[in-house]
């Protein structure tokens, strides 16, 4: 019996299926940990708190993505009830729902920017160490490549996701140049597990800038946006890139996906005209082809 | 070539040679990379920071010393800078030191308690899988036994390592975590039971059980008082009493080694007994580089401060 278990934010577990539901159906098993707006403490801590729950086996595959640098994660059942899950992260620390959160004094006291992407190596060292030492099949992605920051990110205002070593011009392994006491990490995290790093989502969907949903803004009459989530179409585009072989998929199960994601791009064409509608619609699974009927999505989100 | 690396916080690097330094002796090359104040999430960074750093090996001897669960870690550069590290976290975030980092509107906001237990659970369990995939030889010791929630402490009202959740009831009760919050008893088997081989007895735990060694000063490097206090910081005897009941057999150390930690003991219990009326006096002299002499020398001992 294979299991398949995904950990990552709001680019695993979103408002449509993501690359970890569309590759669920190749396996008797499926757990998705990923939750929106997790930074890479919360994943890497969900990674454990998923063994606890399911003791993982050689014989698991544990896909990973890790998000951005940018995120505070903390935990707490009570405070900020408005925020459904008990992780109350929500993206940056300078997105707009952050904003009234994160003042002035708490961001000089808390945060340094050099200081966040070395937590988020750190994390993703001890990840790399955990994932050996159970001797399953593991893979590492993440929303654009960590080394770059958030430079590497399409502009979505508001998120929040570039900040003080913003650079218009991207420039691979963006870091080391400007926090060159961590390029350290470099050999370590990357080059001695190039087998398990897999192209980050945001850079092959920026290769299929037409497939990006767009929808207008109900806030504001006249404008549209573009969700730089990727779509169930650069999904599996990545799909195809970066896991088809790996992960011996078979065709039967990419022409499903395929097909699927055909009538979700159908869809959204149709209800373009307002987000939540589409969102609601979506979850209904009308005129999903019988081929993806086991595909597990939406999911209720795992963990504490 | 065997080298040995140590991680905690004041348990293992404190003002006086502790467990780590006294067992330094045994092997050609030592980093100490215990820090004062850190909590659990910091020392498990650092483990991942200096296995960047020194690539560690199946050869190699690490040792782990966990703190306690109600630390907020933070590491910057130029923020609290009267803090002379860059982790800035200074022990608890209820300790006499932090008050004014952590005021009402942030402890509402970001602390929870079964929460920052569950943080530390998550970086122990991350921390055994890295060594584990290091094949490295590796045992883990703790303040007082982390499932305590703090309860198993000598309790020093300033320093603020008795969290919220345990009642003056609680003192005694052993593996009080899982019966206030049985939601994290899933953590214990993976963490605890499956690496019963790589748990050392907590040292407080050990402490108190030889309690006659616990040094009792005029504390005058936090100024004010004349009235003699505890450290409840192990003190070089109860460390090397530690040593020879948790690791002595463990590690096959020689009795050379023991009788070499014992000796520390000695050296510095006779300079404590001489400077008890003043903290600074006697931590200060142990810092010089006469204090020792040359028979000592063998012990690595102060050292720096290891990573960033």
């Amino acid at each position: 019996m294979k299991r398949l278990f995904t950990f990552g934010c709001s680019y695993t577990s979103y408002s449509w299926p993501t690359w970890a539901n569309l590759i669920s159906i190749d396996y008797d098993e499926f757990y998705n940990w990923g939750l929106a707006g997790l930074g890479n403490r919360a994943i890497a801590e969900r990674i454990v708190e998923a063994h606890q729950r399911h003791t993982f086996t050689k014989d698991d595959v544990i896909i990973i993505q890790w998000s951005s640098h940018l995120r505070n994660d903390w935990y707490h059942e009570h405070s900020l009830p408005e925020r459904h899950s008990n992780w109350k992260t929500a993206g940056s620390i300078f997105n707009y729902l952050n904003q009234p959160l994160y003042d002035q004094k708490w961001v000089d006291t808390f945060f340094y920017e050099p200081a966040y992407l070395m937590h988020t190596l750190n994390n993703i060292g001890l990840t790399q160490g955990f994932l050996k030492s159970i001797g399953c099949e593991w893979y590492m992605t993440s929303i654009g490549d960590i080394r770059n920051m958030g430079d590497d990110l399409r502009d979505a205002p508001g998120s929040g996701e570039k900040l003080e070593y913003n650079n218009p011009k991207i420039k691979t392994e963006f870091a080391w140049d400007n926090i060159a006491n961590l390029k350290i990490y470099e050999e370590k995290i990357w080059k001695d597990h190039a087998a398990h790093w897999l192209t980050p989502l945001e850079l092959v969907a920026k290769e299929h800038l037409d497939l990006t949903f767009e929808f207008d803004d109900t806030n504001e009459p006249g404008h549209k946006f573009f969700d730089t989530h990727p779509s169930p179409h650069q999904h599996i585009i990545w799909i195809e890139q970066e896991l088809k072989d790996k992960l011996k998929l078979t065709d039967t199960t990419i022409t499903a996906v395929k097909e699927l994601a055909d009538n979700l791009h159908s869809l959204q064409k149709r209800m373009k005209f307002d987000k939540i509608i589409f969102e609601l619609t979506l979850a209904k699974r009308i005129d999903w082809p019988s081929s993806v009927d086991h595909m597990v999505w939406p999911t209720w989100p795992n963990g504490f | 070539m065997k080298r040995f690396f140590a991680f905690g916080c004041s348990y293992t690097n404190y003002a006086w040679p502790t467990w780590a330094n006294l067992l330094s002796t045994n092997y050609d090359e030592f980093y100490n990379w215990g820090l004062a104040g850190l909590g659990n999430r910091a020392i498990a960074e650092r483990v991942a920071e200096a296995n960047v750093k020194h690539q560690f090996t199946k050869d190699d001897l690490i040792i782990v010393q966990w703190s306690s669960h109600l630390r907020n870690d933070w590491w910057h550069k130029y923020s609290c800078s009267d803090r002379p590290y860059q982790w800035k976290t200074s022990g608890s975030i209820f300790n006499y030191i932090n008050e004014k980092i952590y005021d009402d509107k942030w402890v509402e906001m970001f602390f929870y308690e079964p929460a920052y237990f569950m943080h530390t659970l998550n970086h122990i369990s991350l921390t055994q899988g890295l060594l584990k995939s290091i094949g490295c030889e590796w045992y883990m010791t703790s303040m007082g036994d982390i499932r305590n929630l703090g309860a198993d402490l000598r309790n020093h009202a300033d320093y603020g390592e008795l969290g919220h959740i345990p009642t003056p009831g609680d003192v005694n009760v052993d593996m009080l975590a899982w019966e206030k919050i049985p939601e994290l008893a899933i953590y214990n088997k993976s963490i605890w039971e499956n690496n019963k081989d790589h748990w050392l007895m907590p040292m407080e735990t050990h402490a108190q059980l030889h309690k006659e060694h616990t040094y009792k000063y005029v504390d005058d490097v936090r100024g004010g008082t004349k009235q003699f206090t505890d450290d409840f910081h192990p003190t070089p005897r109860q460390h090397a009493l530690w040593i020879e009941s948790q690791l002595a057999d463990r590690l096959n150390l020689s009795k050379e080694t023991m009788d070499f930690a014992f000796s520390v003991a000695d050296r510095v219990d006779d300079h404590f007994n001489k400077f008890k009326f003043s903290k600074m006096q006697f931590t200060e002299k142990l810092f010089t580089s006469d204090f020792f002499e040359k028979k000592y020398e063998k012990m690595k001992w102060p050292t720096w401060i290891m990573g960033f």
